[in-house]
């Protein structure tokens, strides 16, 4: 039901100066007293790549793998076939390593973001140096 | 025949095709709750003012039996009418006719009508609720798709163009309003998606309704697909009549001029909305209707990215697009979603020749990984864009923040806005106060006894000198520092000097937006 326009206007001018605004948004160093959106309390929060766990980027089907645990792998070296979007795309692996872990099996229906292996890296101080890069997320 | 029987023979003709898909089918379209194609174009226009075309068109399928089945109209009604004595042309898809599904002849005669309001140079309405492509069919079905993507496109800044998605919308059939100027949703009826549930269910293994992944409240307030959403179908055609009321019918022309009327000034008064504590929230849509004819403000993409704030309104009586920095939500900043939102509205504004007014109260751009990541830089950009670009009459006026990125953003002069006003109350500086004193006195700060304090007093220094209006004053880039209560009348001067603006243009086809 709609109000009539005087009453609305009351109502509007109240929902203004509502001190239930208990939420505050920091830029530049003050705190804005502000409603936020909940797109914005719900954003995604970054967290640097760890490239010892491999995910799958799309949703599908495994195919095929083609290592298992203690395989020794390349960068490049294929470890997984996703059968997804009518191609079977290979899943290679990011860094020189070792398999420590296959999460997945042959049928599987997995979705975006499945862990599928785990690699430990021949050369560990490349990951060393990749995080000091790590951004902070408060703002 | 004599010619009674003839038109008896016609009457006959007429009814069967008029039935659409039969009672059953109209029993369950009503059953969820929905119109039927008909009496939506009913609704929507004038009374009496609906005439149709293209009633005895046949599809064309002849593959899996489909030539021994009869589809009345093809599953979609044409026309032409008026709204609100605006001419229109208008296609309804008839969902209880093969599921309002898209063959080869269902496109034609969308694309026949489109053409018709592209000649005539009149604004085109589409309602959809449809299936998505009639299978059967197969690539003729996309063909009419891509016949009806082209048009729209062509169309795009001649005339305005209008979808309401009063069903589902699936697949290729999404990209028909995406193309559109403005898309109207209802609540539980609308459905949009490139992939539904049962894929997203196949593919992933993922459940979702169809309403949390595609339905009137998703595209209204995350995805901004949708700029208008309604509770009922009655309230969005209310909703599409009163636009009607605010935009030309055609690019070459102005948008009707109604009477003046002066704002309600007892119910919105600027000295009770707008708070004297420079860092307090209030609702800047009080604000614009403190400014406009009869306090009139009719609000485009309310739910979308709410720290902006767009919409129309009338001034002395002509039709004006409100771009407005919204303090209460996010305390007013610029991102990718209000950045996206503004630069469509304005382009909008500037190719229907409706005056922007632009109402400033920001402290930046918003900061984040989430934000610099997902392209804050390209789709801010968006904004600078459309605002150099658009020739029609630009003001703004500056009510409190101005810094930054976010002051050049909101037609600054240097985006070549026509008239800069300011209150005394602006604060136009390179930053916020806060953060300028933490990197100009960073030394004095860092190696003084008592850093807070010297901190505090720095900030109170700056404050003082910069947070106002007449530094920009003094180079010229306000035209005027004005009392709050001076800003209707600024506006209408400006707006009546401004009517006959002409900009030299350089030759080129189009620009590259940042897309």
């Amino acid at each position: 039901m709609k109000l009539p326009s005087r009453y609305k206007h009351k109502r509007e001018l109240q929902a203004d100066n509502d001190d239930s605004i208990t939420n505050f948004l920091a830029l530049e160093g003050y705190a804005y007293r502000t409603k936020l959106t909940p797109k914005f309390v719900n954003r995604h929060i970054y967290e640097p790549e760890n490239l010892n766990i491999i995910r799958s980027k799309i949703p599908g089907v495994i195919k095929k793998i083609a290592v298992s645990v203690g395989n020794e792998v390349k960068r490049g070296t294929v470890l997984c076939i996703v059968d997804a979007m009518k191609m079977h795309n290979e899943i290679c692996a990011f860094q020189d390593g070792i398999i420590t872990d296959v999460y997945v099996k042959p049928g599987q229906t997995i979705t975006k973001e499945t862990v599928l292996f785990n690699i430990i890296a021949v050369n560990d101080e490349q990951n060393i140096s990749s995080d000091n890069n790590q951004a902070s997320v408060d703002i | 025949m004599s010619l009674t029987r003839k038109t008896s023979d016609l009457k006959k003709r007429t009814k069967t095709a008029v039935s659409g898909g039969g009672i059953e089918a109209v029993k369950k379209q009503k059953a969820v709750g929905k119109m039927t194609a008909r009496e939506r174009i009913l609704a929507l226009l004038d009374a009496n003012s609906f005439h149709e075309y293209d009633l005895f068109v046949e599809h064309a399928g002849k593959d899996f039996d489909m030539d021994k089945k009869y589809l009345p109209g093809d599953g979609v009604i044409t026309g032409t009418g008026t709204i609100g004595g605006y001419p229109v042309c208008v296609y309804a898809q008839d969902f209880t006719v093969a599921g309002g599904s898209l063959g080869w002849m269902h496109a034609k005669k969308i694309t026949k009508i489109m053409d018709l309001a592209l000649k005539l140079n009149v604004p085109l309405v589409g309602i959809n609720d449809s299936g998505g492509a009639r299978i059967q069919e197969g690539v003729n079905a996309l063909a009419g798709y891509g016949e009806i993507f082209f048009r729209n496109t062509t169309a795009s800044g001649i005339i305005p163009q209008i979808s309401v998605i009063l069903g589902p919308c699936a697949g290729g059939a999404v990209y028909s309003p995406a193309l559109t100027d403005f898309v109207f949703v209802v609540n539980k009826i609308s459905k949009m998606f490139i992939t539904g549930p049962e894929v997203i269910k196949t593919v992933l293994g993922e459940d979702i309704s169809m309403e949390d992944l595609g339905g009137a409240k998703v595209h209204s307030e995350i995805t901004g697909n949708a700029h208008f959403y309604a509770e009922s179908e009655q309230e969005c055609f209310d909703q599409i009549k009163q636009l009607f009321t605010y935009i030309p019918w055609n690019n070459k022309q102005k948008a009707i001029r109604f009477q003046t009327k002066a704002p309600l000034t007892k119910q919105y008064k600027i000295e009770d909305i707008f708070p004297s504590n420079p860092k307090q929230p209030y609702d800047v849509k009080l604000i614009i209707k403190a400014i406009c004819d009869d306090s009139n403000f009719f609000e485009v993409h309310e739910r979308f990215a709410p720290n902006i704030v767009v919409g129309f309104a009338r001034i002395d009586g002509n039709t004006v697009g409100f771009v407005a920095n919204q303090p209460l939500v996010l305390a007013g900043v610029l991102d990718i979603d209000s950045s996206d939102k503004a630069a469509r509205f304005i382009r909008f504004c500037d190719a229907f020749n409706i005056p922007l007014i632009t109402l400033v109260d920001l402290p930046g751009y918003l900061p984040g990984v989430d934000q610099e990541h997902a392209g804050v830089i390209r789709h801010g950009a968006k904004i600078l864009y459309a605002y150099s670009e658009a020739t029609v009459p630009k003001l703004t006026v500056i009510l409190r923040k101005a810094y930054g990125g976010g002051y050049i953003a909101m037609c600054s002069h240097h985006l070549k806005a026509d008239f800069v006003f300011a209150w005394p109350t602006a604060e136009i500086a390179v930053m916020g106060p806060e953060g300028a004193a933490n990197i100009i006195f960073r030394n004095e700060i860092n190696s003084a006894e008592n850093p807070e304090e010297v901190r505090k007093q720095k900030i109170k220094e700056y404050k003082e000198k910069f947070a106002n209006p007449y530094v920009a004053a003094a180079y010229g880039y306000i035209d005027a520092v004005i009392a709050p209560e001076q800003t209707r009348d600024m506006l209408v001067h400006a707006l009546s000097i401004s009517g006959h603006k002409a900009l030299p243009a350089y030759q080129k086809k189009h620009g590259i937006p940042p897309f």
